[in-house]
């Protein structure tokens, strides 16, 4: 996060390609699309009961994760699989780092995970000496362009079809039309299918686990994790520990749910079920790993929070976000954005430097209506907000608005307060305010005016106004 | 998606979702209906086979190449979900990932006996449920081509996995 950061710490930072005017209209039509294949799919399903469903499912996971951790890891190695524990991002990375060492592997292709975005695994790779590919097409993009995803689920919404024509041009030494699709997806498929086939590891996320059996679900619409799990070696999978769900009844529903709350459709492309390495003439990996992260999840149980764990990383509240339309996943500076994004970065940042991000959301409440399991963003994206007042006491406006709070609610001490404050105040103000508006407010009102304007004050209280109109009534 | 559904109401309804998922579906009565109708769809095509018998006798030794060099993929699904247009097969000895999975023309066949109605059965029908001892190890469920909207939400068929699949589904 190395973009300048507005007042609140929060981090804005431009995409590093070249500016283009088409980021704002990819995303409206992202998210027009995105609607109405929504309400198209979830017309054919009872979408209310269904989402009650998706949430007990989830909650039953989150509350029970210790003891379902324990059955997925005793079942996965039951299979001939490896667990690998990792407290937090680092120990994730050298988890990986240290499993392609062993292996003598150099050449990893890496399935979408946001996960992996999440504790920065490829500047690891690289930097361990191991050649990882994105191999979806927009991550691929993305990567070769040394951006960094946008969304959940499409990381290049952000670029326009130009760009990547421009992109490819170079890589090649041959033109591309922008409109030619075809062309460009059939370039990046013979790119990537080479990789593919010198590959030693696949590196994919996880979309749930069953702890019944041990098995990773992974779902996708490419056919690039259908690959990357069958051609190379090894198979590392990167998992967050809150993916984990009991049984295969309620994968059987979430399965469902994704893909409909996601595009709208009712089968994702493909869903990939893998237990254990493959054996008895099986043509797939002969090592699976999976790395369990932590990184801040286990924290979170147990508080206020719990439901954000939730999350089956669907997308859904992003496009439905009227803040996320407008300034696209970049805006958000991390790596999660949209309304879930506001919410869990802040939670599985220890160091506060997140706190701002709940103030991008209007608290409409269009991401709760969109979320396939329920989460109530909008009161955690208030309590976030709360709490980041709370606990910032060096700026004292927690404190004075409460002492504000508590002397005005009394009517008397309001009358006696409120134009004595106007007239007091006013040679100060009126000395820092332009057309009535204050642009940068004395302390202790300077926080307020930071990151935003503010109207001068009124000399005659409203109350004095509206007793003068009433005919000294009032 | 009610449990009693009869096995034409399952065909229909499979066929509606294929449909959507632009993949296409080729009805015969028999299963040496269903080689016919898959020798037509492959042609003279190079092919990558999986082992089982119900595809013997579709393509000549001399057609058959390495998955990453075929143009089409021939293989037996396990099970069918009419309510949702997936496809799900199992990878062992014999029936290679590779093969499932490289080639850009994919064709499928199904016996009418291994459409269920829904997910869960679907789930359970190829083995994937607690305490199954014959538990497979790789399950994939495909639902039409793979596909992506990566560029500008523009939907093109055919990314790393199959662009083109059709579902050969024989009765007897």
């Amino acid at each position: 996060m190395n973009g300048p950061r507005a007042p609140g710490g929060l981090v804005i930072e431009p995409p590093r390609g070249r500016p283009d005017p088409a980021v704002v209209p990819n995303l409206h039509r992202a998210a027009g699309n995105w609607a109405a294949h929504r309400a198209n799919a979830s017309g054919r399903v009872d979408w209310e009961e269904w989402r009650e469903r998706a949430r007990a499912v989830r909650a039953d996971a989150v509350r029970n994760l210790p003891e379902l951790l324990e059955l997925l890891e005793a079942r996965v190695v039951a299979a001939g699989g490896h667990v690998h524990h990792a407290h937090d991002a680092e120990q994730a990375r050298n988890h990986i780092v240290r499993i392609c060492h062993e292996a003598g592997a150099t050449r990893a292709v890496k399935g979408k995970s946001m996960t992996s975005e999440e504790i920065d695994l490829g500047t690891a790779l690289a930097q361990a000496g191991i050649e990882a590919v994105e191999t979806d097409l927009g991550e691929y993009i993305v990567q070769a362009m040394g951006d960094r995803p946008s969304h959940i689920l499409a990381p290049a919404v952000h670029l326009s079809a130009g760009q990547v024509a421009d992109l490819f041009a170079r890589e090649s030494g041959r033109p591309f039309d922008p409109d030619d699709t075809a062309a460009l997806v059939g370039y990046a498929r013979g790119v990537l299918r080479r990789r593919f086939l010198a590959a030693d590891v696949g590196i994919t996320g996880v979309s749930l686990a069953v702890a019944e059996t041990g098995t990773l679900a992974i779902v996708e619409s490419e056919g690039n994790i259908r690959i990357a799990t069958a051609l190379p070696r090894i198979h590392i999978a990167l998992m967050g520990i809150e993916k984990v769900i009991r049984d295969w009844e309620g994968a059987g529903h979430l399965l469902q749910m994704l893909p409909l709350a996601a595009h709208g459709t009712l089968a994702a492309a493909s869903t990939s079920f893998i237990t254990g390495p493959a054996r008895n003439g099986d043509d797939g990996p002969s090592q699976l790993h999976l790395v369990l992260l932590d990184g801040g999840r286990s924290a979170i149980r147990g508080t206020a929070f719990e439901e954000a764990l939730h999350c089956i990383r669907c997308g859904a509240c992003l496009y439905a976000c009227p803040v996320y339309r407008q300034v696209g996943g970049h805006g958000y500076g991390t790596t999660y954005s949209g309304p879930i994004g506001a919410v869990i970065t802040p939670l599985l940042s220890s160091e506060g430097d997140a706190d701002a991000l709940p103030g991008l959301s209007s608290l409409c409440g269009a991401c709760v209506e969109a979320c396939p399991v329920k989460i109530p963003l909008d009161d955690q994206l208030v309590m976030l907000r709360a709490r980041t007042h709370q606990r910032d006491p060096a700026r004292g406006e927690a404190a004075l608005f409460a002492a504000w709070a508590r002397l005005w609610s009394r009517p008397s001490a309001y009358r006696a307060t409120a134009a004595t404050a106007g007239r007091a105040l006013r040679p100060l103000w009126s000395a820092l305010a332009r057309d009535g508006w204050q642009r940068r407010a004395p302390f202790p009102f300077s926080g307020w005016t930071d990151s935003r304007d503010a109207r001068s004050p009124d000399p005659e209280p409203f109350h004095l106004r509206w007793r003068r109109r009433r005919g000294g009534s009032g | 998606m009610a449990a009693a559904e009869s096995k034409d109401q399952l065909l229909s309804q499979f066929r509606a979702r294929l449909e959507e998922l632009d993949a296409s579906l080729h009805e015969a009565p028999s299963l040496a209906a269903a080689r016919a109708a898959a020798r037509e769809l492959i042609g003279g095509a190079t092919v990558a086979r999986w082992r089982d018998e119900a595809l013997d006798g579709i393509v000549e030794h001399g057609q058959e190449a390495p998955a990453v060099d075929a143009e089409v993929s021939l293989i037996l699904a396990d099970v069918a979900v009419a309510g949702t247009g997936a496809v799900g097969f199992a990878h062992r000895a014999g029936r290679p990932r590779s093969a499932g999975v490289l080639p850009p023309r994919q064709v499928i066949l199904l016996g009418a006996a291994d459409l269920v109605a829904d997910v869960a059965s679907a789930l359970r029908h190829v083995g994937l449920q607690a305490g199954d001892a014959a538990l497979p190890g790789n399950v994939v469920f495909v639902a039409g081509p793979s596909r992506t909207s990566d560029i500008e939400q523009r939907s093109i068929r055919g990314v790393h996995a199959p662009r083109e699949v059709a579902v050969v589904i024989f009765l007897g």
